[in-house]
């Protein structure tokens, strides 16, 4: 799906309404009963994969690039909900223990990493940064052009209100 | 529009641990043979029949761990 350039701009390639409904009912993963129904069991379905090595150096190497800790918690048990794995509710249940699991995770292997939580919002982007900056300069140039457009009306004086004499022959004399 | 609610839910999390660890309220024992040792309220409704309870218990657990490894990389 395209994002929008602007924050209020429609989103013209979203689903159709009813297009949820395009498809025969069960035949996607998530419209079927879920594999794991318990917190526990979908637990049960998670840890024994992040400790897999494979998984761990994959996983090491997403959080080194700067990946927040809470965006791969929430795109994994995203996943499993699209697969059929387990329902959203339990997905929602299942995050903080994900989020602590790979917390540890980049703990034990002595990893620097972006949680992702409010705390960590001090942080500065660099497009916010530029943005900032271009404003600013924006500004700065409506400030210099604003002398040359600001002309101080000039109050009229009693000889401007007095109706000007014109000089035709069929001007109206006073 | 929230595309990623784990902060949110996590942060609540959070917050729910801080306050079960205020309002817990000392067991009293009840004399007589007949006398209920537990109360029914409490019987019940057991806080880890609750999934979110025992969620909390697993991130109170895996929280356990981590500041084990921090203590130990510090000292």
């Amino acid at each position: 799906m395209a994002i929008p350039s602007k924050p209020n701009a429609p989103l013209l390639d979203g689903p159709i309404p009813g297009q949820n409904l395009t498809a025969e009912l069960g035949s996607r993963p998530w419209q079927t009963p879920p594999q794991f129904t318990t917190v526990e069991e979908a637990l049960d379905y998670y840890i024994p994969r992040l400790q897999a090595d494979e998984v761990t150096e994959q996983l090491l190497d997403v959080l080194e690039m700067g990946v927040p800790v809470t965006t791969v918690a929430n795109t994994m048990q995203l996943a499993s909900v699209m697969e059929g794995k387990h329902s959203v509710d339990v997905g929602m249940l299942v995050l903080p223990v994900l989020i602590e699991m790979l917390m540890l995770i980049a703990d034990t292997a002595g990893i620097e990493y972006e949680t992702g939580l409010q705390k960590d919002r001090t942080k500065v982007r660099g497009s916010l940064v530029s943005k900032a900056l271009n404003r600013l300069q924006s500004e700065d140039g409506m400030e210099e052009e604003q002398p040359l457009e600001m002309e101080e009306p000039q109050e009229e004086t009693a000889e401007e209100m007095m109706p000007e004499i014109t000089g035709g022959l069929m001007s109206r004399r006073a | 529009m929230m595309n990623n609610p784990a902060p949110l839910i996590y942060q609540n999390a959070m917050r729910a641990m801080q306050n079960a660890q205020e309002t817990k309220q000392p067991v009293i024992e009840r004399g007589g043979l007949l006398g209920p040792k537990k109360s029914m309220a409490t019987k019940n409704t057991s806080a880890l029949n609750q999934p979110a309870n025992r969620v909390m218990e697993y991130m109170k657990a895996i929280q356990a761990k981590r500041q084990e490894l921090k203590d130990n990389g510090n000292s």
